[in-house]
């Protein structure tokens, strides 16, 4: 079970990328966040911004060059099955099947036993039933990145990241999976923090959106979204708010 | 201005703070460290000259062995390197080369120093069977006419083999890949044949050709048709179909599509079976070289081996090493270039 | 419905072969009456006296094992898809041993010692099958020795040099130095420095299988996506999970490409060390053969290593598509 009083903590947060040819490289500079539990806070920006490189720090997969990430007061020190990660190309290990692959961090961290009836309800929850002993090279591209989310979401994390997993879906198969992101963080009420270019994924989902400036990335401004859920996509609430993200998204 | 710009003209600011990376310039004087690190090959010539010079002889044959040729040949490693030594002191690129390969050439030397203590100091490796390096290069400075016309004449089939085996392997390849008939035919040809060593094929290869220098010929042709038919009919039967529906759509012909679709997306394979090409056919011809031929670095071998002259058979063993591994390093760097576009994909 | 169409019909409600299959299917039938009928027409004319026992017995015994398989493929749809797509091989094969008798025994176009017979080569395997079957299994124990020999410390060999940049430094000069030399060259150094000449004929496989597996292995271990390992770290998998659940499999494909690389050097390794002297194997006895220039042994036992060499081959890739199929990138056998 996940301790609720755990905030997400980042302040001044500053990342810095040696590139061999172009020299170094600034990415994120005197960055801000905080979060809590049962929040989804979505990450926009333009490209480039360093959004996806702040959650690969808060995963723990890279190191920052300034500032601090915190988690429950402790600072991130490498990644760990408490910070789930889905990536944004899907790449589920090819050689295990759907079951297999969504079980894999149970048994990698040896608690499979006790809880392989996780697996069956995850498979259920996110509607890959029948399909248990598939491969990932005979199911589709939607399919698959439900197996990579369900992959992470059994661990039941308290920190889920969310690199634009729903970039390479269709209209339909996206809102599926979103009202099912929303069910699992009903139920489970990790940290979410979700990184976007689509600026309706935003505010359809997310409680706070954070809008990065271009390269280097740092805080333009913030916008609180109060609407209860399910959200009406073509209210008027809705598309103000749209609108409040795109303006403080301008930078010509 | 706005805030936006009052945070654009921070950040610009900001990164033009940081360093930006120089291009490194190529003259360029070591540090001490890498100094130090590029003196140890002299340290191993040393320890080499030193036991050469220092321990006595233990040999069991009756006539008094001198040798001659070890010190001198220690003296033009030390010359070359010294050479290559005063350039890396200044030259950048050079230097990280040299110092990179420091500890090797450093392990080179000693190895030569213990197989010199074990054979000529001690015995303890069975002489004459097992010559002193002094021996070897010895024999090798003697006998390097014949030598080289023995890698001539080996290195003349197996590029002639290579050449045919390698461009009828793609044509066939892409053939078997495309054409289900052809497929049909060749494939247990391809099954049944091709894992077949060469020594297995010498006695029809005499009966056909009548002459050892061709079947050594076909030996090395077999050899690397074999893996190129193998792998890009493999290749070109896994392709994704998308690919060459996406061609097809574009307009383009059959033949561009083979061209400029199909050979890209087996590079890989090609990578592969070029290297198994080139390993299978240095294994083809020696074996064939073996039975019957007139010249050759294999038959060479042979032939000096039942003379029962070991420093020659050494020398030649090491020639072949030195051939062979050119060779297979230029094929790998044919491979590592070819593969360039496979980001951090397999680097040998 | 038209006849076709009804026979189509038929046939695919009982799974039974359809007409194209059947007529593909008569046609090696054919092939060996036609053998069976040149074999009794044309009198045994080279050598002379030579009475042919063998060869009539086989035709008669592939026309019935034929039939038989013809008649299981009629029903059975699973045997049928596998066995009908041979139908141009065999009617090839079988239509070489007509015009190879022929020219052989019949007419004398080929002569011995050069060009055996068929029916010698049979009766050689006839008479002396369990010396055949000793031979082949001599050379098959030695092979897989020195195999899994070498596949053991290739396989480290490979681990090492893919993992550590420091292992690699030492490892890698060593084995781009010394494994691109074919196994014939240290026939010299290991019959010395080997007790017997069983180990050296061990050494000198190993060696062979050593080369292309590590190399293979090394690169494979090195070309696993980042991507991965991360993944399988954000999911909570120690570093030594990681290696044997996510590297490992990642690096299967080139895995299998070494040692399909390793199985074919291997077996001139084989040859080779068999015809220096290790006694008891396939190619010992072709040396043995030659040694009384009978060339009808030779073939035969020549033809019974490329059998042995193509099962072997064939278990392999057997194992690999179990295995591996989900890759693409496997060399399809």
């Amino acid at each position: 079970m996940v301790d609720m009083d755990k905030k997400l903590v980042a302040k001044g947060v500053r990342r810095v990328f040696d590139d061999a040819e172009k020299g170094a490289l600034l990415a994120l500079h005197d960055f801000d966040l905080e979060a809590e539990h049962g929040e989804i806070v979505a990450l926009i920006g333009p490209s480039g911004c360093g959004k996806s490189t702040f959650l690969r720090l808060v995963a723990g997969l890279d190191k920052a060059q300034g500032g601090t990430i915190t988690y429950g007061g402790e600072e991130i020190k490498g990644p760990s099955y408490d910070r789930g990660f889905v990536f944004q190309e899907t790449n589920l290990y090819p050689w295990l099947t759907v079951e297999k692959n969504i079980a894999f961090g149970l048994k990698a961290r040896g608690v499979y036993k006790q809880q392989k009836d996780r697996v069956q309800q995850m498979i259920d929850l996110m509607g890959l039933t029948g399909f248990e002993k598939s491969y990932p090279h005979q199911i589709s591209g939607g399919m698959a990145a439900r197996v990579a989310i369900a992959q992470t979401f059994v661990q039941d994390p308290g920190i889920i990241l969310l690199d634009e997993p729903l970039s390479a879906l269709d209209a339909f198969t996206r809102a599926i999976i979103q009202d099912e992101i929303l069910k699992m963080r009903d139920r489970f009420k990790p940290i979410i923090l979700m990184v976007t270019h689509d600026i309706e994924e935003a505010v359809y989902m997310a409680d706070r959106v954070i809008v990065l400036t271009p390269r280097p990335g740092t805080n333009a401004g913030e916008v609180k979204i109060d609407m209860p859920h399910p959200r009406d996509r073509i209210s008027p609430e809705f598309i103000d708010l749209r609108h409040q993200i795109m303006d403080m998204l301008e930078f010509d | 201005m706005s805030s936006k710009d009052v945070i654009r003209e921070e950040l610009h600011k900001e990164e033009e703070r940081l360093f930006i990376k120089e291009k490194e310039p190529i003259i360029e004087r070591a540090s001490l460290r890498d100094a130090l690190k590029m003196l140890v090959p002299f340290a191993g010539m040393a320890i080499s000259a030193i036991e050469f010079v220092s321990l006595p002889q233990v040999h069991p044959l009756p006539v008094q062995y001198h040798a001659e040729t070890w010190l001198p040949t220690l003296g033009v490693c030390a010359v070359v390197y010294a050479l290559f030594y005063v350039f890396s002191l200044f030259v950048r690129p050079l230097r990280q080369k040299v110092a990179h390969f420091s500890w090797l050439i450093f392990a080179f030397f000693c190895f030569f120093t213990l197989q010199d203590f074990l054979t000529l100091r001690t015995g303890t490796l069975k002489l004459p069977f097992i010559p002193s390096p002094d021996k070897i290069v010895h024999e090798l400075i003697a006998n390097w006419d014949t030598i080289a016309m023995d890698a001539v004449s080996s290195m003349t089939t197996l590029f002639s083999g290579l050449v045919i085996g390698i461009s009828m392997g793609i044509v066939s390849g892409i053939a078997c890949g495309c054409v289900r008939l052809v497929d049909y035919w060749i494939n247990p040809l391809l099954k049944i044949i091709g894992p077949v060593p060469a020594l297995i094929w010498m006695p029809i290869f005499f009966v056909v050709f009548h002459s050892s220098n061709a079947a050594a010929l076909a030996a090395v042709f077999l050899a690397s048709w074999f893996p190129l038919t193998l792998m890009i009919s493999s290749a070109i039967k896994n392709i994704d179909k998308g690919l060459i529906e996406r061609a097809e759509t574009l307009g383009a012909s059959k033949f561009y599509i083979i061209l400029h679709v199909m050979l890209p997306n087996s590079i890989p394979h090609i990578a592969n079976a070029l290297f198994m090409a080139l390993s299978h056919s240095f294994g083809a011809m020696s074996a064939t070289e073996l039975c019957g031929a007139t010249s050759g670095l294999m038959f060479r071998i042979q032939y000096t081996r039942v003379m029962a002259n070991y420093g020659e058979v050494f020398a030649i063993i090491g020639v072949m090493i030195v051939i062979f591994a050119t060779l297979t390093a230029i094929m790998f760097a044919f491979r590592n270039w070819l593969l360039r576009w496979q980001k951090g994909l397999a680097r040998w | 419905m038209s006849l076709n169409d009804r026979t189509m019909w038929l046939c695919s409600k009982f799974s039974l072969a359809k007409p194209k299959e059947i007529a593909k299917m008569a046609v090696p039938l054919v092939a060996m009456i036609v053998m069976m009928v040149v074999n009794g027409a044309a009198a045994d004319v080279y050598p002379e006296g030579e009475t042919t026992v063998y060869y009539p017995i086989f035709i008669r015994a592939s026309i019935v094992i034929y039939l038989v398989c013809v008649v299981i493929s009629i029903w059975f749809e699973y045997f049928r898809r596998h066995f009908v797509k041979w139908w141009g091989t065999l009617t090839f094969i079988y239509l070489f041993f007509s015009i190879y008798n022929l020219c052989t025994l019949k007419s004398g176009m080929f002569e011995l010692p050069y060009f055996p017979s068929f029916e010698s080569m049979l009766a050689y395997v006839f008479q002396h099958w369990d010396r055949t079957l000793g031979d082949a299994w001599n050379s098959v124990s030695l092979y897989l020795q020195g195999i899994t020999m070498g596949g053991i410390l290739g396989f480290l060999w490979g681990s090492a040099m893919g993992y550590s940049k420091h292992a690699n430094y030492w490892l890698n000069p060593i084995i781009k130095i010394i494994g691109p030399v074919p196994g014939v060259a240290w026939v010299t150094i290991s019959l010395v420095l080997a007790p017997s000449n069983h180990v050296a004929a061990l050494i000198i496989i190993a060696s062979t299988t050593w080369f292309p597996l590590s190399v293979n292995l090394a690169g494979g271990i090195r070309s696993v996506s980042r991507a991965s390992i991360e993944k399988a770290q954000t999911l909570g998998a120690s570093n030594w999970y990681i290696i044997r659940h996510v590297v490992y499999p990642a690096a299967a494909p080139s895995i299998f490409t070494g040692l399909f690389m390793a199985c074919c050097f291997s077996l001139t390794s084989l040859v080779t060390a068999e015809l220096m002297g290790v006694k008891g194997g396939l190619g010992w006895r072709i040396s043995w053969a030659q040694s009384y220039v009978a060339y009808d042994i030779i073939y035969t036992i020549a033809i019974c290593f490329i059998i042995m060499a193509f099962i072997l081959i064939t278990i392999l890739f057997i194992v690999q598509r179990h295995t591996m199929s989900w890759s693409k990138e496997v060399v399809q056998w």
